[in-house]
């Protein structure tokens, strides 16, 4: 098996070539699979001990970042559906069911992708700032956390270095943006794209300061030091 | 040395004057590059063949052309159905105002990009928004109209996820192309659900090639959208989930390329 070093510059030298193939041949991504295996010394390892959860370096570290946001979206729409709020409409429901059926196919396939380089699978959540049975609660917290993620997967999407983590991070946070689009609208019809800058681009988040928001929703601490930084 | 080296061995010697946007043009400007190689005049066409001249164009400049063929469709088709009298409801004027506002402004980042590292600005192309008759009502009824719409915006997202990895490179181009790829996909959820208000059976993310709603031209702009392997890991029934063709495929929107970019933008060009 071909070994691919997550070095920059071998990187950068050859996306022109990768990117002839991948513009005839797009959807299939070359050399995907080991990136994450190969690592340089100095490279930092998720940990889990009992009290904290240490997110690794490079872009093993960035896409359990991604993975962990992943989670956390997923386990939230679980949790929403499970214990739905009264008044919920069939509408409504629809759009959870398959929101949460994305988020979990995002989680799963990050989860088999980082194998055991991943941070734990089932990291318990923190709720105790959301009320399930609250319609405005849970719409309240669904647009947070849709904005969250896109937010940060683009601030994540600057940082990653392989060619198939970005492109891959990148198809994920579209399709949270449309579930961020679709939560918005249901709270406030027009708020569609609120979050944009003046210029209509949405304003993505580094991963240090997004962390310091998400990870109070799980009982663990978080940490992401050693990842890469803006 | 192409330019993506001499970027390169830029921002690995001075990072954050790279990362600044002024920096990266002043850079640019001081060593002179000119890069991209579109033959004059730019008739609609040169703006989609660029890929012909791909040898000899460096590759940031392409992907930031490509992103500016859809800006500049997007752009367009608002402008003209808002300038059309009894097109958008009242309701949703507001709406598409601001989707427009959006748009105009990727359009002028671009351009403004292309011009600051002395790269040629295609011009703007003409539009047909029937393509040729083949969707006579799309500028008279707003449910055509909003089908087209959600096309357009659908091919937006996909060939800005083109470009973002073609501007793998240069962090701040990716970064840019990746936060203006959200800001299309939160149009395009938009535009889809209004269409669903109207009662077509569709939601806010693209299913599959979207077999039930689609017709004519307008299903150029979902070849190769019903990809299930991710990361070369198959995502229907991953991991035992009850995760269906739709779920999966709606997991993920997937990159277009420009040659089937070209066979959906084509038609509409005057």
């Amino acid at each position: 098996m071909k070994e691919v070093t997550t070095q920059d510059q071998t990187t950068h030298e050859s996306a022109s070539l990768s990117r002839r193939k991948f513009l005839n041949y797009a959807g299939v991504i070359a050399g995907a699979g080991l990136l994450i295996a190969s690592c340089k010394k100095d490279d930092v390892q998720p940990t889990a001990d009992d009290d904290t959860i240490n997110l690794g370096s490079n872009d093993t570290g960035l896409l359990n970042y991604a993975y962990l946001l992943q989670q956390l979206e997923a386990a939230f729409y679980i949790q929403v559906l499970k214990t739905p709020y009264s008044g919920m409409t069939k509408t409504e429901e629809g759009i959870f069911t398959q929101i949460r059926d994305h988020e979990i196919v995002h989680r799963e396939l990050l989860k088999n992708y980082l194998g055991t380089n991943g941070i734990p699978p089932t990291i318990e959540n923190d709720w105790s700032s959301i009320d399930f049975s609250l319609k405005s609660s849970v719409m309240a917290k669904a647009k947070f956390f849709e904005e969250v993620s896109v937010a940060g997967l683009n601030g994540i999407c600057r940082l990653v270095i392989a060619e198939e983590h970005l492109v891959t991070l990148a198809k994920m946070s579209v399709v949270d943006a449309r579930h961020s689009a679709v939560i918005n609208d249901l709270i406030t019809p027009g708020t569609f794209a609120e979050k944009t800058d003046d210029n209509g681009f949405e304003v993505s988040q580094d991963p240090q300061s997004s962390i310091d928001i998400t990870k109070k929703f799980f009982k663990k601490n978080i940490t992401g030091i050693n990842l890469p930084k803006y | 040395m192409k330019l993506t080296d001499i970027l390169k061995e830029i921002e690995s010697i001075q990072p954050e004057t790279f990362e600044n946007a002024t920096g990266r043009r002043d850079i640019l400007k001081n060593l002179g590059i000119k890069v991209a190689a579109f033959a004059t005049p730019f008739a609609a066409a040169s703006l989609l063949s660029n890929k012909a001249s791909a040898k000899t164009t460096d590759i940031l400049a392409e992907a930031i052309v490509f992103a500016l063929s859809i800006s500049y469709m997007q752009s367009a088709l608002y402008t003209k159905a808002l300038a059309t009298s009894g097109l958008i409801p009242a309701s949703a004027v507001n709406d598409f105002t601001k989707i427009l506002k959006d748009k105009n402004s990727h359009v002028a980042y671009w351009k403004y990009q292309l011009q600051a590292t002395n790269n040629i600005v295609p011009a703007q192309p003409t539009y047909d928004f029937t393509a040729k008759n083949a969707l006579p009502k799309a500028m008279t009824d707003y449910g055509t109209f909003l089908t087209v719409a959600h096309a357009i915006e659908d091919v937006g997202v996909r060939v800005y996820l083109t470009a973002v990895n073609m501007l793998l490179s240069n962090k701040a181009f990716r970064t840019d192309a990746v936060n203006i790829a959200t800001t299309n996909a939160r149009h395009a959820a938009h535009v889809r659900m209004q269409r669903r208000n109207l009662g077509v059976d569709m939601m806010a993310w693209v299913v599959g090639t979207e077999p039930n709603s689609i017709v004519g031209e307008i299903k150029k702009a979902y070849q190769n959208e019903d990809n299930t392997t991710q990361l070369k890991i198959n995502t229907v029934g991953i991991n035992g989930f009850a995760i269906s063709f739709n779920a999966a495929t709606g997991a993920f929107d997937e990159p277009m390329t420009d040659t089937d970019a070209k066979i959906f933008m084509t038609p509409f060009i005057d």
